[in-house]
């Protein structure tokens, strides 16, 4: 089963997804999954903090999201799951769970990260993550709020 | 009175570049200013600057102005907050705040300068209504 929105977005919990995707998208659960926030406590209050009270807020690892996403998620569930890098995707790919479409919809410059879009800087390795997650089926597009067009990944990379 | 602030507006867009401007319309050139912007940066990144800032003034305070509590300039705050001491963050930045904080630096103790600088961006806040 997908849920409403898995996105790949270096800031994981900020407006764009509190605000502009889970209002229109009338989101319940925004569910964090990354390994290392998880572990940390202050991180965790870091982003659970701020977001509203209508929407439920989880921070998970891996396995745990696996679990949910397996096991829990229902058509009628209102789901949005939030990822810092095509890595962790590619993690939880491994593990089991192929998500049908990716948005990819911010990582920011860095050291090495080459501009794709205003709000997409990719590095040799991510772009390589990236063919590696289509090639199991994944469909990736690029778009940082809703009112904004949708793009193929393959049109922005290639 | 004298302590040093190392002052930072850091924002979606360009608001903080153009908070900068209008306050320094406003009041003259201030020093140890630095606007941000989150739009290209990745927030590691944008640590390392302001980080490089501090250790370049060392200053007594540092303060953060942010537009948006939760979103990603905040998130960058509190990041600079767990790295040093003497940090405050103030959400909701508007010209009011900053022309206070800019009129009131080093003339009053920061603890009033703060508490101060938080009333007057909310007074700043009027809202008049129309004729019916």
């Amino acid at each position: 089963m997908d849920v409403q929105l898995f996105r790949i977005d270096d800031r994981l919990i900020h407006g764009q997804v509190v605000l502009g995707w889970a209002k229109p998208l009338r989101s319940e659960r925004i569910l964090l999954c990354d390994d290392e926030v998880s572990q940390s406590a202050w991180e965790k209050e870091l982003y659970c903090t701020c977001v509203p009270e209508e929407l439920q807020a989880l921070v998970c690892n891996v396995d745990e999201t696996i679990n949910i996403l397996s096991s829990e998620i229902r058509p009628e569930d209102k789901t949005i799951v939030l990822v810092k890098e095509p890595r962790v995707v590619m993690d939880i790919v491994n593990k089991g769970y192929v998500p049908g479409k990716v948005n990819l919809g911010g990582l920011h410059f860095s050291d090495q990260r080459k501009k794709y879009l205003s709000y997409v800087y990719l590095n040799d390795e991510e772009i390589k993550q990236l063919h590696w997650l289509l090639d199991k089926g994944v469909s990736i597009y690029c778009q940082d709020v809703p009112t904004s067009k949708a793009r193929n990944v393959l049109d922005v990379i290639d | 009175m004298m302590y040093t602030c190392a002052t930072f507006i850091i924002t979606h867009e360009q608001i903080a570049i153009c908070l900068q401007r209008a306050s320094e319309n406003i009041l003259g050139e201030q020093k140890n200013l630095f606007p941000y912007t989150n739009l290209e940066d990745s927030l590691p990144v944008l640590a390392q600057k302001i980080t490089q800032n501090i250790e370049d003034i060392k200053p007594d305070h540092i303060i953060c102005f942010v537009d948006l509590a939760g979103g990603s300039c905040w998130n960058l705050a509190k990041m600079i907050q767990k790295q040093y001491k003497n940090v405050s963050i103030i959400s909701g930045v508007n010209l009011p705040m900053l022309v206070s904080y800019f009129t009131n630096l080093n003339e009053i103790p920061f603890e009033e300068l703060i508490k101060k600088v938080v009333k007057d961006g909310s007074r700043g806040i009027i809202h008049v209504e129309g004729a019916s």
